[in-house]
């Protein structure tokens, strides 16, 4: 088993930096998704760790030894790809015996026809077979396994290509969006079978997505990435409360948070859209306020609601969406639940944040509760997700956020 | 009107058919004519004075017609292994491999493709000469060695098979050559299977190089063998000629119809590779 250290590490084609300054330590066992929408690096941090591709500066550690420059097939680490890139011309047996055979055999036991003369080569040959049997046994493909990959279903690939992965027993796992080719049933039945395996192996998982649901559900830690950096590295629970950053804030849930933006008027007072409400006071113009759907739900007329219009109503069947457009144009997104009352289309109604979840951006887009350069007594004082669950949370709700019309 | 747009369509179809079989099919018939039928002032495709046994008796007879055929055989097989153990790595090294002056090489290639084999055939009669090679199997395989053709089919065969793929291989502990020699080698069969057979039906073929570079019958390739029957004494001889042409076709019709389904598959780039 193995942990991954990565130190500064540093991709760059020609002039363009696809990873900045990389620095990520995945600990032993742990199930940590890099997510990011396509073209952040996540794939290339992938292939660095897998050694397929060279970083151009930085140093890579797995399981303690230093693996910086060395070729993919030293390392203990195997790689499951979008496309399963199967060998075609191989049946599903032969495919998953690949790394085996090319691992535990000499160049002239391969050999075709006279090798298996050579040493104890039949006696590997058998092991091998016994091996294979029995994973794909477990994995149930064992009756697919004189088949050729074109013969299978999507689903049916993917378990053969995990097999192939899974057969020599390596310390860490890389998967690179492995069930974005399935349909959404199988992609759902495939999640919590990776997850089983990966309690079942205990190895290390590193899993590259662009589907936040994917990375929520099943990792240990999220790495956040955009733009060759990494946003945040944190729990599901963390990341999708106290985001760093107001992009971190967007990109991790669904529906997408309201952003509000909104004029500080005085110290430590914000208007956004013609509600006051008290914030931290560091916070300078061109703040922001960030609420989720579900914490933003319509409610009595009252000094602290915003008047809005209801735009569209989506049915989710579990719960509803609205949205809604505020007097000042902002558009909004509320879930609410399916069993309180629906407004209807063109409604007036009044909207109402849950005071203790909103979530302040400075100018720059930072999270004011995770702010680097507010001290930790701040800090405290202004935490709006202490780590407990979330009832404790709302118990806690800090009433400094409380909205009031006059301050 | 749809009925007379398909037996037009048909027609046409039918008349080109017609038109490219025309000289097969005279050639048969030539080929079962006795001498006095073939230069008779009348032309029927069916003989009117069957000569068939006569005709093809001679080709076997009066011509070491074996012979030309082995030598045939041996020149176009030579040179097809040596083509594929020439163009595959070339074809892998441009298709997937990222180096300097990759498409200054390939353009290269490219415009290769557009020298006439006739056009560099004095040079390399030379050069063949000074390396004392001329009249020999040697003189035959050597020039065709380097497939610039085989180069290209094999290199747009490889882009299309997914970088995935080989980075599997990588991770599973294969190296550049294993890759080559267990991946890439067995998906492009059917590539390599209409090369093959591109390069068999020229080089079985090929009248103009033998003609040049040969001078004893023993290393006569068939179609320079079967063109004797024209120098013969008595004038020629077209009976035997044809029965003669026929009897060298069978091979590359053999070899065409059991790789058919393969040479199809070859021909469309993607197919095999998903």
């Amino acid at each position: 088993m193995a942990s991954i250290t990565m130190n500064t590490i540093r991709k760059s084609y020609g002039p363009v930096d696809v990873l900045k300054n990389i620095s990520l330590e995945i600990k032993d066992g742990e199930f940590i998704s890099l997510l990011g929408s396509s073209g952040c690096g996540k794939s290339t941090l992938l292939r660095i760790i897998s050694g397929l591709e060279q970083q151009t500066s930085g140093t890579l550690h797995i399981g303690g030894k230093d693996m910086t420059n060395v070729p993919p097939k030293q390392r203990s680490v195997s790689m499951v790809f979008q496309s399963y890139a199967l060998y075609p011309h191989l049946t599903v047996f032969e495919n998953m015996a690949v790394p085996l055979i090319m691992r535990t055999m000499s160049r002239t036991q391969r050999f075709p026809v006279l090798g298996k003369y050579i040493g104890s080569a039949r006696s590997i040959r058998k092991e091998i077979r016994a091996k294979v049997l029995a994973l794909a046994e477990s994995l149930d493909i064992h009756h697919l396994l004189d088949r050729n990959p074109s013969q299978l279903s999507g689903g049916q690939r993917q378990r053969v290509a995990l097999g192939r992965a899974m057969v020599r027993d390596p310390e860490v796992f890389l998967m690179d969006e492995p069930l974005s080719n399935l349909d959404t049933k199988m992609r759902a039945h495939m999640r919590t079978e990776l997850a089983e395996i990966h309690q079942k192996l205990g190895s290390t998982f590193v899993y590259v997505t662009h589907d936040q649901e994917e990375a929520m559900t099943m990792s240990d830690r999220v790495a956040l990435m955009m733009n060759g950096q990494l946003m945040q590295v944190a729990t599901p629970r963390e990341i999708y409360r106290k985001p760093v950053h107001k992009s971190v804030a967007e990109f991790i849930g669904a529906p997408k948070i309201n952003i509000l933006s909104g004029a500080i008027v005085e110290r430590g007072v914000m208007e956004v859209c013609g509600v006051r409400t008290a914030v931290p006071g560091e916070l300078q113009a061109n703040a922001s306020l960030g609420i989720r759907p579900s914490r933003l739900q319509p409610a009595p007329e009252s000094s602290g609601t915003w008047q809005a219009q209801v735009i569209t109503v989506e049915d989710m069947g579990s719960s509803f969406l609205l949205h809604c457009e505020l007097s000042d144009g902002t558009r909004t997104i509320s879930r609410i639940d399916s069993r309180s009352v629906v407004p209807e289309r063109g409604a007036n109604i009044h909207l109402a944040p849950q005071a203790d979840c909103a979530m302040f951006f400075d100018a720059n887009g930072w999270n004011h509760a995770c702010h680097p350069h507010l001290d930790s007594d701040t800090l405290h004082a202004f935490s709006t997700t202490p780590p407990a669950d979330s009832n404790a949370d709302h118990a806690q709700g800090t009433k400094e956020y409380a909205l009031a019309s006059a301050v | 009107m749809r009925h007379f747009s398909y037996f037009l369509r048909h027609a046409l179809l039918a008349a080109g058919a017609l038109f490219m079989a025309t000289p097969f099919i005279v050639m048969l018939s030539t080929a079962l004519k006795s001498q006095a039928n073939i230069f008779s002032g009348s032309f029927s495709i069916i003989p009117e004075q069957w000569a068939a046994s006569g005709n093809f008796g001679e080709v076997f007879t009066s011509l070491p017609i074996i012979q030309f055929m082995l030598n045939g055989a041996l020149v176009t097989a030579t040179i097809f292994c040596i083509q594929v153990l020439v163009a595959v790595p070339c074809a892998y090294a441009l298709a997937k491999f990222d180096f300097k002056g990759r498409n200054i090489l390939f353009n290269c290639v490219l415009w290769s493709l557009l020298i006439p084999p006739q056009a560099v055939a004095i040079p390399v009669f030379l050069e063949l000469h000074s390396l004392g090679l001329l009249n020999s199997y040697s003189a035959l395989i050597l020039p065709w060695t380097i497939s610039v053709l085989g180069i290209f089919l094999m290199r747009q065969f490889f882009m299309a098979i997914p970088d995935d793929i080989m980075d599997a291989a990588r991770m599973d502990g294969m190296g550049e050559i294993s890759i080559l020699i267990r991946i890439m080698l067995p998906m492009a069969v059917p590539a390599l299977t209409a090369f093959g057979i591109l390069s068999f039906i020229a080089h079985w073929n090929d009248f103009f190089w033998p003609l040049i570079c040969l001078q004893d019958v023993q290393y006569f390739t068939p179609p320079l063998g079967i063109a004797y029957f024209k120098t013969d004494d008595a004038g020629i001889k077209y009976g035997p000629l044809m029965a003669a042409a026929c009897v060298i076709t069978i091979p590359l019709l053999v070899v065409f119809l059991a790789a058919r389904d393969k040479f199809i598959q070859g021909v469309s780039v993607q197919a095999g590779v998903k």
